[in-house]
């Protein structure tokens, strides 16, 4: 009878818990869906900043393009959760890519972003996906290491037949406790043995550590992904990635995934001890997890590369459903200039956002754009910045129509001076600046077409010393395979005899509005052809209060 | 002097029906969300119930001193099983 209840008792335990993994699921798809209204508006403080490591050499437009951290693109797209998704994002935003790639991830993207159901269910189980980068670093170091402490064949038949033999000594003691005569000494010599090998098999487990409970929910995600008939080219290699006539991902991953849970009685205490002392546990472990590395070796970066593509791919699917007005950029690599019909910063919310038609290049043409303070001009900037990075991913842009060459960028927005490398601003900014026109000669010399985006440079100095300065460097890039824009408070600068050939102006405006309240200065952020004619740092300091 | 730096917020239809959209879906979710917990609620209950009854069938083994195996491990597990 009690057996009976207990059974029940123990069917109720299941039941329960099976209950609170969907509880957790429509919680976090709850979660989700309100994350994607507040994406929509824009809402960066109810928004989580996903995690980024910045590496010393990652390109500096990543901060000045706003990529990473709050009111961030990362932000924006919000449903990037793993770790390596993020890397593997950072990464397609931070290298230029060939056109044909490009055009292989837009088609995806445009398969994905209609399927929200199956989006959802990504960004799900990619949310429980937290391994951290290093502990994955490990386990690959491992899969594809060609050095692995493996036991001799001999070695381990002595291991079978201790482990045939030490249980049936163990039966024979339950029968008569004098033969414990026999299974002590074989209890001794397994533990023994044991100890020898405990520091190399510790290693050897140290691998999985941190990972091993991801492997279930990487299962999950891969099923989901099997189960789809994906049309887009660039869908279907990922799936056949994970099924290849020789290794079924799903299969080895499963297999894995025991091998880490049987490993988990390592960490039971007396239990260990007995398992080990009788079946030398660890040894048989050991075998199928360096016979499984052999196996896998060449394919399991393969497979765990896929699903961090397919999150990619289904996080930037999350852009055109989110962002209807928005197109998919024409990238042609023979193409000179930029052209962009009604581009605007992705970054602002529809309701609020003024798009703009803007033109840039050929080789030696530049876009100079002037205006007053806080009328748009870095905005507009970062526009053609952002939309130029999102292009190359294969996600749509904030654009009407946008239309460029195959290209690299350069940025030049915000510098600051060093206290540690004792250097000023100026010293900063020309430093910095030197590293851009490194790189852009670098491009120049293997016929890469670069686009540099240069914010108000050189405010370090004296407005006399930064006109020069200014336009020897425009100068120097205009001879270069490049094509860019300007914004400077410099109106003079368009009236320079080297640079007014070559410079198209362009300039934001204010207006100054008298109501009943007073005068208000307003902007509406469109772009009008020439050089700005108005100035309004004198009114903007008595607009806060300071005396002229 | 004012400064009047945005534009005019914009009603956009098609905003509008994204963010019903997402609503609706969020909702949707809630519930089904508070009916699993309701279930989940009388689902405790009964294992609560079922392992008062189970202990003290096996309390009365105990006594009896009849002990058979599985009902040791049933005691060894009980404890984490139950909460």
């Amino acid at each position: 009878m009690g057996n009976s209840f207990s059974f029940i008792f123990s069917f109720a335990v299941f039941l329960n818990r099976k209950q609170n993994r969907k509880i957790d699921r429509f919680k976090s798809l709850e979660k989700i869906n309100l994350d994607s209204m507040d994406r929509i508006e824009r809402n960066w403080n109810d928004l989580e900043i996903p995690h980024s490591m910045r590496k010393d050499d990652s390109p500096h437009f990543l901060s000045d393009m706003n990529i990473v951290g709050y009111g961030s693109l990362l932000q924006l797209i919000g449903t990037l959760k793993t770790s390596a998704g993020i890397e593997k994002f950072l990464s397609w935003i931070s290298q230029r890519t060939k056109n044909n790639e490009t055009l292989r991830r837009q088609e995806a993207v445009k398969e994905l972003s209609g399927q929200l159901d199956l989006r959802q269910e990504v960004y799900y189980l990619c949310s429980n996906l937290n391994g951290e980068a290093d502990s994955w670093k490990t386990f690959f170091n491992w899969v594809e290491s060609d050095e692995v402490d493996e036991i001799s064949p001999y070695g381990y038949w002595l291991v079978c037949l201790l482990t045939l033999v030490t249980p049936i000594a163990l039966v024979t003691v339950f029968i008569n406790p004098v033969y414990g005569i026999m299974w002590t000494p074989l209890v001794c010599i397994n533990l023994l043995l044991s100890a020898n090998w405990h520091k190399k098999q510790k290693t050897l487990f140290a691998n999985l550590h941190g990972i091993g409970s991801q492997f279930g929910k990487y299962i999950s995600l891969i099923e989901l992904v099997l189960a789809q008939k994906p049309e887009s080219v660039y869908i279907k290699e990922l799936k056949d990635d994970l099924v290849s006539s020789s290794m079924d991902a799903k299969q080895e991953i499963q297999k894995l995934q025991s091998l880490v849970g049987w490993a988990g009685a390592r960490n039971s205490g007396i239990l260990y001890l007995i398992l080990q002392g009788n079946l030398l546990w660890d040894f048989h472990l050991q075998k199928s997890l360096i016979a499984w590395q052999k196996r896998c070796r060449d394919h399991a970066r393969k497979w765990f590369d896929a699903i961090t593509k397919y999150e990619v791919i289904a996080s930037l699917a999350s852009l055109p459903y989110d962002n209807p007005k928005w197109s998919y950029p024409n990238i042609e690599e023979a193409r000179k200039k930029i052209v962009a019909k009604q581009i605007g910063h992705p970054l602002i919310n529809d309701r609020s956002r003024v798009s703009n038609d803007i033109d840039i290049g050929p080789n030696g043409k530049f876009l100079l754009v002037t205006g007053s303070n806080m009328s748009g001009k870095s905005t507009l900037l970062r526009s053609i910045g952002l939309n130029t990075l999102l292009a190359r991913t294969g996600a749509p842009v904030c654009a009407a129509s946008f239309s460029l060459p195959s290209l690299d960028l350069v940025t030049s927005f915000k510098v600051n001076d060093s206290l540690a490398d004792g250097v000023s601003l100026y010293m900063a900014e020309l430093k910095h600046i030197k590293r851009v026109i490194d790189l852009i000669k670098s491009n120049h010399e293997k016929g890469v077409i670069t686009l540099y985006l240069f914010d108000e440079i050189l405010q370090g100095t004296n407005s006399r010393e930064r006109q020069i300065t200014v336009a020897s460097i425009t100068a120097q890039l205009l001879a270069l395979n490049v094509i860019g824009a300007i914004s400077t408070h410099d109106l003079e600068l368009a009236k320079v005899d080297t640079l007014e050939e070559a410079c198209h102006a362009v300039h934001f405006k204010e207006k100054l509005l008298t109501d009943e309240t007073g005068t208000v200065m307003s902007f509406d952020y469109l772009l009008r052809p020439g050089i700005s004619n108005t100035t309004n740092a004198l009114e903007l300091l008595k607009a806060v209060g300071l005396k002229l | 002097m004012k400064i009047k730096p945005n534009p005019q917020i914009q009603n956009l239809d098609y905003i509008n029906d994204l963010i019903k959209t997402y609503s609706e879906r969020a909702a949707s979710f809630s519930k089904l969300k508070k009916d699993l917990e309701k279930q989940c609620e009388v689902i405790a209950w009964s294992r609560l119930l079922l392992a008062l009854v189970s202990l003290s069938f096996f309390y009365k083994i105990l006594e009896s001193k009849q002990l058979h195996p599985w009902g040791i491990l049933f005691l060894l597990f009980f404890p984490s099983r139950c909460f």
